[in-house]
């Protein structure tokens, strides 16, 4: 086990990280023209743009920004706000957790819905109940999540008055009051991640139903929900959890556009409003903090499909 | 980074191919035939605009404004008397051609990069390690970056988005290309001296296009899925060019007076990725003998 994730970490987390640091340096130097005037903005005066010149190191050549920028974002430092007045990594830890919770929330409903769902079609495959499941998924895989949040916007909170349509308090001031906030930007986020992930369910439970071990159990006169949730799901899960896993960048994408209509205060606030006044340092920062997370939940997914299926560890 | 779940051709899928005639294979999976029939539709209604739009998608009509829909302003007006039923008709022509443009980027270069990475054994792990690092940003989140700071524009839109999407195609292309690779006829057409190239386009090419159009189907899909988000934030292309996604932001505040003002744009978007899904669903299950077994 320990030297499968040695190699996982040498051969894929490395260089993926590689990548990404890349990516994120590069974005700054992506806009035409000098990014010090594009940031403060045309009537900036020059004293100012020198300023924020030196501060971000631009008149050094760019292989020597990048390795000053790389060692400074290793010793955990993502520069200066431009507009905040705090730190990028202020910004992120102030906007992170408000993102992972609606995350966690929301893929929390979308594993129990998903999972649930995908079971019920692939035992009643070809029925109506499949059918029907099926249908829904496929409308909420074509939905866009700003549309679905628009309509339970209007009809669950404001015509039905079931939940609130914005956040109003943090988890540390009302807990409670904070879920009961997030439960509808967590149900549309979660909704969506929810289709793909019964779809998946439904085929891989499909895939494992007529092996040889299912065909064992059941002849040996296991329970049909042990074969059902043992055997089967237990086989079926490695491509749930790596769907799950390759998902949670669609999570991250969804949240960002979720955020911006429930006025959730997290990392999509932070990026929309870095994009509006143009504050590229927090705009790095935020893009290259998702795609850490990003890689690092696709470790922990491939660390427990081995765990679960020990054939991965040979490949 | 995580193991492959998406379906890959096999040696025998490409062996029972033209077993049937086209129409044959469409009455069997009816998805694929409806999923065009709708995607034609949208796609006639959009280029024919300008000879169906009742209204000129700009005129401002101020006294008219904010009209529910009736039979002179079928999906109602905005609060500046626009016609939105005009507005939705010439949206489609920005949210397809940005949706068809960025398709072609990503299914294109993603093709591509996966033959070469696919076939060419010393360069896969360059490609699929970048490939990798650029699958970790969520595309959403990427074409906003890249949209952000190369400014707003028609081409910065399809550029960032096919960016975003590229990595994905390249992925499952390669995937599709190593199966092939083995194949005895590539190793013929090898023994006989083609070269690389020729055995790339001429053998290993013609035998994942299936795959190609299931690509072309989701990627498809997702960019205007992907143009609607970015214009719904805001980020999109300048808004005197309205697509879809802008129509809706346009009338998010508006929701509870004016519901007309997002419904219909919306349920564009829902429609056209709907179709493009079913056609591709459609089109991977036509190409699965698995799933063929089971019917």
């Amino acid at each position: 086990m320990f030297s499968y994730i040695l190699r996982r970490l040498l051969f894929d987390v490395v260089p993926a990280i590689a990548v990404v640091a890349v990516v994120a340096f590069a974005l700054i130097h992506l806009t035409p023209g000098d990014p010090a005037i594009v940031m403060l903005g045309e009537e900036a005066r020059p004293e100012q743009v020198e300023a924020l010149k030196a501060q971000l190191g631009l008149n050094d050549p760019i292989p020597v920004q990048f390795g000053h920028w790389l060692s400074r974002v290793a010793h955990g430092d993502l520069g200066q706000s431009i507009f905040l007045h705090q730190s990028v990594f202020e910004g992120i830890t102030n906007s992170l957790p408000v993102t992972l919770e609606l995350t966690m929330f929301a893929l929390t409903i979308a594993i129990v819905l998903g999972v649930s769902a995908g079971i019920a079609a692939a035992l009643s495959r070809g029925r109506v109940l499949d059918k029907a499941v099926m249908l829904i998924a496929m409308l909420g895989i074509s939905m866009p999540g700003f549309y679905l949040a628009l309509l339970m916007t209007f009809f669950v909170g404001v015509k039905l008055g079931w939940l609130p349509i914005a956040v109003s308090v943090s988890f540390s001031e009302d807990p409670l009051g904070n879920l009961r906030d997030m439960t509808m930007p967590a149900l549309v986020l979660g909704f969506i991640e929810a289709a793909f992930i019964s779809r998946v369910t439904r085929s891989s439970m499909l895939d494992i139903r007529s092996v040889d071990f299912v065909r064992t159990a059941r002849a040996k006169g296991a329970p049909e929900t042990r074969v059902v949730l043992v055997h089967m799901l237990r086989n079926a899960l490695v491509p749930i959890v790596s769907t799950i896993a390759i998902l949670a960048s669609l999570l991250m994408g969804g949240a960002i556009i979720v955020e911006t209509i429930f006025g959730v205060p997290g990392m999509g606030k932070l990026v929309m409003s870095a994009v509006m006044s143009r504050d590229y340092p927090v705009l790095q920062g935020v893009v290259l903090v998702v795609a850490g997370i990003y890689i690092f939940i696709n470790l922990t997914a491939d660390v427990l499909c081995a765990l679960v299926d020990h054939r991965i560890r040979f490949n | 980074m995580t193991a492959e779940t998406l379906p890959v051709m096999t040696a025998s899928e490409t062996a029972t191919r033209g077993s049937t005639g086209m129409l044959g294979r469409l009455r069997r999976h009816p998805t694929v035939a409806i999923g065009l029939c709708i995607l034609l539709s949208i796609l006639t209604l959009s280029l024919i605009a300008p000879l169906i739009a009742p209204h000129d998608p700009e005129a401002q009509n101020i006294p008219q404004r904010l009209r529910p829909p009736d039979p002179e302003y079928y999906f109602g007006t905005n609060y500046l008397g626009q016609d939105v039923f005009s507005r939705v008709l010439y949206g489609g022509r920005i949210s397809l051609l940005v949706g068809a443009a960025v398709t072609l980027l990503a299914v294109g270069g993603g093709t591509l990069a996966g033959l070469v990475a696919g076939y060419f054994r010393r360069l896969d792990p360059i490609i699929m390690r970048i490939a990798d690092g650029l699958m970790a940003f969520p595309s959403i989140l990427l074409a906003i970056a890249l949209g952000a700071v190369m400014g707003r524009a028609l081409h910065t839109v399809i550029l960032a988005l096919g960016v975003a999407y590229l990595p994905r195609v390249v992925r499952i292309m390669r995937g599709s290309v190593i199966v092939v690779r083995e194949l005895e006829f590539v190793e013929a057409a090898g023994a006989i001296g083609s070269s690389a190239g020729r055995v790339v386009f001429k053998h290993i090419l013609p035998n994942v296009m299936g795959l190609v159009l299931v690509q072309i189907s989701f990627i498809f899909s997702s960019a205007v899925l992907g143009e609607a988000a970015l214009g719904f934030l805001g980020v999109g292309i300048p808004p005197e060019i309205p697509s879809w996604g802008e129509i809706v932001n346009d009338g998010r505040n508006l929701f509870a007076q004016a519901p007309w003002l997002t419904i219909f744009a919306g349920l564009a978007i829902m429609l056209t990725v709907l179709a493009l899904n079913l056609t591709g669903d459609g089109l991977r299950d036509m190409l699965d003998p698995r799933l063929q077994k089971l019917k």
